[in-house]
């Protein structure tokens, strides 16, 4: 099953202290060696300040009590930097803590500045050291804090580089303290600034593009409406074009969103082509499910990838919860686009394609009968579903392309006589 | 050794032998020469002044014939042509006596073309002595004239003058020569006598001594008579004594000489070159001399007319390893593009970093594009094709050379323009002619390394003899042992692509880029090719690119139609050739052969722009395979497009214009053939297949010839063999679907030769997406059909609406024209796609409407711009569409470019398109 595990791809385009999670949840799964993943992990957190917790690995990893030499110093580094920095940014943490001053800053970042300055003597060279000790928090895994100085900073700062960079700070320790609500806001305003800055070299565009859908990730498979924002920010032509040129692993989720997403039928086009594009850089269970349905319209490949889905989306971090929602979603498409191209089907086979037993299948279909998805009657002599028939008759076709002449006409009389009003 | 000749000739006693034997010719041939004389002058003068060389040169001509039948055996054309020119030389005195400064003008352009013709016979040697006297005496009677202010007729007035100018202008080329005839007229008036016949004798003496290597030695000895003239008095010094400033003032002088006049003998310039070159007194002079002969020898030929011819090549080549060595020897020497500012008046020291004026990258590009011409030139089944592509490794050897040379000095610019021309041998040879071009080379490399090894002395021999015979003896360039080339072509192609891509301009990583992709075309890696190709989005600027990477481009769409067709993706193997072969104008677009146009007339200019872009033979892409690939790939999807036309009502669009023309044609025949071509077996295939009759298809098909030149022929045929299949079953079910009330699966695994789950699967398809009307019934296998048959009343109400439709479509569009509210409602998320590019959207997508119901004539082309709208992959879109310059999209563009681009034989194909309209 490794071989569908997208951990390192994902991993490439991750903040070190996101591929956390996805580690923590791969040991879990048991998919890879133990002592391997404790390894990567500990390979990981050494680049952090997280030394404490670094220790505790190698001392997990290596059986013993002792402590390397190189680590202790470390600590010592880092906790007397983050002394310094503390100092630095002291006048900035007092003036923030009082709630009455922040209710002073005005929206105007300039005036704020030369505010800041005359009154509490707070220069730039303190919003910088701001920025830099949330930083140092966060790389310590001090995520709350990190995410509170990078908001201020966020209200302080005019230099709008840092300010992009400090929101993906804030983005990443939302995640990490799993406050998605807010994470979810700001991916948008993520999103937004990557939009505007269109004058960034062609490859650092695709590569934040990148990045953000990666990190959304975690948003909208834990937000409530994270399926359809996610559909919302993939299907969008920009970000199409990134997924494949560098990141083509992430149909998977793509396809997943749609799939369990009912209302969102109408991307299902594009996502059909973009697959059977991407076709031969990328497959896997989920892709190759969704080609052969609809693409190939191949039932028995897509009810063998549907069955190795499951295995698939149980190894996935991100998909594990949505796991149930597709295996359904994924079995009444199939048997939707089964029917509709069928005039009667035997119980039997139609079981063995669901992957149930005849009776549940039949209770099933009984049931979507009944919720009126399904134009169809059960003949339970010979055991088949046979379907009515569904084609349109000519007059049906007829009154169908009539339908939306009379309204567009009034609309038209209304805007020749508004345009007349109006001139 | 190479002094060895001149010194002879100045030493006394030779130089007195010389002339005694020039003078014995010259006595045995007396009455021929005077015999020739005569008759060429009774010649000129009986047919009076306004006759030319063509009646002369037939009396004189006939006149030997007559008297001496051996004699004009053994004449060679050098001897004629001296005698043309004398009797020429003898008009214009006779002219002059007469004061008839016309006829004086006309013979005079005469003798120059003679004076060219007989350079070019002898193969060198400078002017005639008896031409530099001509000019004397014409200077000095012109001027006399001038003085003397006689009257004459208007026309002849008119003629003096401009003869004035002329000759001024002329004979500063040979102010040399003359100065010198003029400073010693007695030695001149003394040869006077001999000059004349001095290439008569020749003749004569071949007739009187029948040994061959006496009859050689008198031809040197006449030679040398020739070529020493006063001027060359280095050439007769000591080698010891030259100096440093000798030789640096000899060669300015050439210097200046370059670019003056076409009129200067280059190749005498070549032979002092190359003595001083012998002669110089370190590397750096060497170096300066070396380079000297390169553009000397580039100067021989215009690039735009003629190639180089193949010695004159090969002592390039030569010359710049030899250069390479120098500066591989001496490190401290490196070539600038700058030419010095201050003379240099004594060589350097040893190992002090000196600067000489040269720039190899260019010279090695010229020589490329001369190995090219030539090529070009040469008539590509001869076995000379196969000689002159010999040479590739010479080219080869001296670029990574050269390369080398530039890595060294850090010049990086000039590197990327190196080693593209390098990928520029490479990119179009598959694995197969690439290792038989490195057996070769590695070969040609052995034997030179051989022939160095066993005899230093023959080397020696060749350069005194190609000294002696003016370089007409063919120069054999020998590849330097170090000289490697790799066993895998695409490791290197890699390398030297990085290199361009790291250093190059726009252009050349254009051209590099476009290299790998045809590179990867032929070694099957489709995706890798189009992947490249479109990260690049040079698809979108074809229209500004220069017509020799328009050409390139275009032979790269057509290698990976080609290698789509392999990989068995027809769509994207149509798209890509769709465009090449919707002009009908693919050799022009591939260069490969000049088309011509009915209603089109080239200008001479533009014809020979043309002719200049032409591909060598060795690089062509054969273009009954790609007419073959694109007809059938075209015919794989038309086929059951029409099949559904016919069965639903659905509006499809035409996928292949030119196979539909194709069709009508072959309808209207009233008699049908065998296949003969590819065309033929084309059609006769589209017949078959869309009865549903996939085995004749495939017949016919495989019928042609081309498939051979596939090496994995068998894939590529059971490919297609599939894909008549599958779309012979569509065929077959969506034309005569409707005349069954069921079909049974199994039968129809049985006709089409499919296993059950793939028929299914089709089926399926046709159901769901085509709009087949049947559905599966899966207890019994069969495939219901439900189709009914409209009512005449259904039929005309279903127009009707179609009709009324259409009706309010236009007025909403009349409305938003008017308000202005169309961009934003219609076209939004096409706004990267710019301006132009909207209004072709929205005029593409206009005309599948018009086109579905109404029939306008351009509905398929809106249809398929609309259709393409959906289909762009990568937000670039795939295909030339957008590509050769305006494509579909710009097509409103694409006109007006047309019309502005003065180059306009090669118009993008928007333009052409628009035309025919």
């Amino acid at each position: 099953m490794s071989q569908y595990d997208l951990t390192s791809a994902v991993a490439q385009h991750l903040d070190r202290h996101l591929v956390f999670p996805l580690l923590e949840f791969l040991g879990s799964k048991g998919l890879y060696d133990a002592a391997d993943i404790e390894a990567a992990k500990l390979a990981l957190i050494e680049k952090t300040n997280m030394v404490d917790y670094a220790v505790d690995i190698y001392q997990q990893l290596n059986q013993t009590d002792e402590v390397p030499e190189a680590l202790v110093a470390r600590r010592s580094d880092v906790v007397s930097r983050l002394k310094s920095l503390e100092s630095a940014v002291r006048p900035i943490t007092e003036f923030l803590s009082n709630e009455e001053n922040v209710k002073l800053l005005k929206q105007d970042k300039t005036q704020n500045q030369a505010f800041l300055q005359k009154e509490f003597s707070i220069g730039p060279e303190q919003v910088d050291a701001l920025y830099h000790f949330a930083k140092w928090n966060f790389e310590c895994g001090n995520y709350s804090a990190a995410a509170e100085y990078l908001y201020h900073y966020r209200t302080l700062s005019t230099n709008p580089e840092r300010t992009v960079s400090s929101l993906w700070g804030k983005v990443a320790a939302d995640i990490l303290l799993q406050e998605f609500g807010p994470a979810m806001d700001d991916i948008l305003k993520l999103k937004e600034m990557i939009d505007v800055d269109t004058f960034a070299p062609v490859a650092k565009q695709l590569q934040q593009k990148a990045w953000l859908m990666h990190w959304s990730l975690f948003v909208f498979f834990n937000h409530e409406n994270g399926l359809n924002a996610l559909i919302d920010l993939f299907m969008q032509d920009r970000y199409l074009t990134a997924i494949q040129l560098t990141s083509q692993h992430l149909l998977r989720y793509l396809a997943v969103a749609v799939v369990v997403n009912k209302r969102r039928r109408n991307v299902l086009a594009d996502l059909k082509r973009v697959i059977s594009q991407e076709a031969y850089e990328y497959s896997d269970p989920v892709t190759e499910f969704v080609r052969c349905l609809f693409v190939d319209c191949d039932f028995d490949g897509a009810q063998e990838q549907l069955a190795k889905c499951e295995e698939v989306l149980d190894n996935d971090f991100f998909l594990v919860a949505a796991k149930d929602a597709f295996m359904e979603a994924a079995r009444q498409f199939l048997f939707e686009n089964y029917c509709r191209i069928h005039q009667a089907i035997s119980i039997r086979s139609l079981s063995e394609k669901l992957g149930m037993d005849e009776e549940a299948t039949e209770k099933w279909i009984v049931n979507l009968v009944r919720n009126a998805r399904l134009n169809a009657k059960i003949d339970s002599k010979a055991g088949t579903v046979v379907m009515q028939n569904q084609t349109l008759g000519a007059y049906e076709q007829l009154l169908e392309r009539a339908r939306g002449l009379g309204l567009r006409t009034l609309d038209l009389s209304n805007a020749v006589f508004g345009a007349m009003r109006a001139a | 050794m190479a002094s060895k000749f001149w010194a002879a000739s100045s030493s006394e006693e030779e130089s007195e032998e010389e002339v005694t034997s020039s003078s014995e010719e010259e006595s045995s041939s007396d009455d021929g020469s005077s015999d020739s004389d005569s008759s060429s002058s009774s010649g000129s003068s009986s047919s009076g002044s306004s006759r030319k060389k063509g009646a002369s040169r037939f009396l004189m001509g006939s006149s030997d014939s007559e008297s001496e039948d051996e004699r004009r055996v053994v004449r060679s054309a050098k001897d004629k042509a001296h005698d043309e020119l004398r009797a020429t030389c003898n008009e214009i005195k006779n002219k002059m006596h007469i004061n008839d400064w016309a006829a004086i003008q006309t013979l005079f352009d005469k003798l120059n073309k003679q004076l060219e013709r007989t350079q070019k016979v002898t193969q060198s040697l400078g002017v005639p002595r008896a031409y530099v006297r001509m000019m004397c005496e014409l200077e000095d009677f012109l001027n006399k004239t001038l003085a003397d202010k006689p009257k004459l007729s208007p026309t002849n007035t008119r003629a003096l003058t401009r003869m004035k100018q002329t000759l001024r202008k002329h004979n500063a080329a040979y102010a040399e020569q003359m100065r010198l005839y003029r400073e010693n007229p007695i030695s001149e008036t003394e040869e006077e006598e001999e000059s004349p016949s001095e290439s008569e004798s020749a003749g004569g003496s071949e007739r009187d001594m029948n040994t061959e290597e006496e009859e050689e030695a008198k031809f040197k000895s006449v030679r040398t008579g020739v070529v020493q003239r006063p001027k060359d008095k280095i050439l007769s010094m000591d080698p010891k004594e030259i100096t440093y400033e000798m030789v640096q003032k000899k060669l300015q002088e050439i210097a200046m000489a370059r670019g003056k006049t076409t009129r200067i003998d280059r190749q005498e310039q070549i032979e002092m070159l190359t003595y001083l070159a012998a002669v110089t007194k370190g590397p750096v002079q060497k170096v300066e001399v070396l380079i000297n002969i390169i553009t000397v020898t580039f100067d021989m030929n215009q690039p735009t007319q003629s190639a180089m011819t193949v010695p004159n090549w090969n002592r390039c080549a030569q010359t710049m390893f030899d250069i390479m060595v120098l500066l591989d020897e001496n490190r401290h020497v490196s070539l600038t593009d700058t030419p010095p500012e201050d003379e240099r008046t004594e060589e350097p020291e040893a190992g002090a970093p000196t600067q000489v004026w040269g720039n190899l990258g260019a010279f090695l590009e010229r020589l490329d594009d001369e190995w090219n011409s030539s090529l070009k030139a040469l008539d590509p089944h001869a076995n000379e094709y196969m000689e002159r592509l010999k040479d590739e490794a010479v080219l080869l050897a001296l670029a990574q050379k050269v390369s080398q040379y530039l890595e060294a000095h850090n010049e990086l610019d000039k590197l990327a323009g190196v080693a593209l021309k390098r990928i520029q041998h490479f990119y179009y040879k598959t694995d197969v002619v690439y290792s038989a071009m490195r057996k070769l080379a590695l070969q040609q490399q052995q034997e030179s390394a051989t022939a160095a090894m066993a005899a230093p002395v023959a080397d020696v021999e060749v350069v005194d003899g190609e000294e002696a015979e003016g370089a007409t003896e063919l120069i054999v360039v020998k590849i330097p042992h170090d000289f490697s080339i790799p066993e895998s072509c695409a490791e290197l192609v890699d390398q030297l692509a990085h290199v361009v891509y790291a250093h190059g301009n726009d252009n050349q990583k254009g051209q590099a880029m476009l290299c790998t992709v045809y590179f990867r075309c032929i070694r099957d890696d489709f995706y890798g090719a189009r992947d490249t190709l479109l990260m690049s989005r040079i698809q979108e600027q074809t229209g500004q690119l220069d017509a020799k990477m328009q050409v390139l481009y275009n032979r790269t769409m057509a290698q990976l139609g080609l290698s789509a067709f392999r990989a068995g993706l027809v769509y994207e193997c149509h798209q890509c050739l769709m465009d090449l072969y919707g002009t009908g104008r693919v050799k022009e677009l591939l260069a490969q052969g000049i088309q011509q146009h009915r209603f089109q007339e080239k200008t001479p200019e533009q014809e020979a722009a043309e002719r200049r872009r032409q591909v060598p033979f060795h690089m062509h892409i054969n273009l009954e395979l790609l007419e073959s690939t694109y007809l059938i790939s075209a015919m794989l999807l038309e086929v059951p497009a029409m099949a559904s036309i016919q069965s639903a009502d659905s509006r499809k669009r035409i996928i292949s214009k030119p196979l539909r023309r194709l069709m009508d044609n072959y309808e209207r025949q009233s008699f049908t053939g065998p296949p003969e071509n590819v065309r033929d077996h084309v059609m006769a295939a589209v017949r078959s297949l869309s009865t549903g009759d996939w085995r004749r298809a495939y017949q016919y098909s495989t019928a042609l010839s081309c498939w051979n030149l596939l090496p994995q022929k068998e894939g590529v045929l059971g490919m297609l063999r599939s894909k008549l299949q599958e779309e012979g079953l569509c065929t077959y079910l969506l034309s005569y679907g409707r005349f069954y009330s069921s079909l049974s699966i199994a039968q129809l695994c049985d006709m089409f030769e499919l296993p059950e789950r793939k028929v299914h699967s089709i089926v399926s398809r046709l159901i769901a997406d085509e709009g087949l009307p049947a559905s599966h019934d899966q207890p019994t296998g069969t495939i219901v059909v439900h189709h009914v048959e409209p009512t005449r009343l259904q039929t005309l109400a279903g127009t009707f609406s179609d009709k009324a439709s259409l009706l309010v479509d236009l007025n909403e569009r009349a409305l938003a024209m008017r308000t202005g509210a169309l961009h934003t409602d219609e076209d939004e998320g096409e706004g990267r796609r710019g301006q132009d590019g909207t209004q072709g959207g929205r005029r593409t997508r206009m005309g599948g409407r018009l086109g579905g119901t109404g029939g306008f004539g351009r509905g398929g082309r809106g249809g398929r711009g609309g259709g393409r709208y959906g289909d762009r992959d990568r937000g670039s879109g795939f295909m030339p569409e957008s590509g050769f310059g305006g494509g579909v999209f710009g097509r409103g563009r694409g006109r007006r470019q047309a019309v502005q681009r003065d180059d306009s034989n090669f118009t993008q194909l928007g333009g052409a398109r628009a035309r025919r309209q």
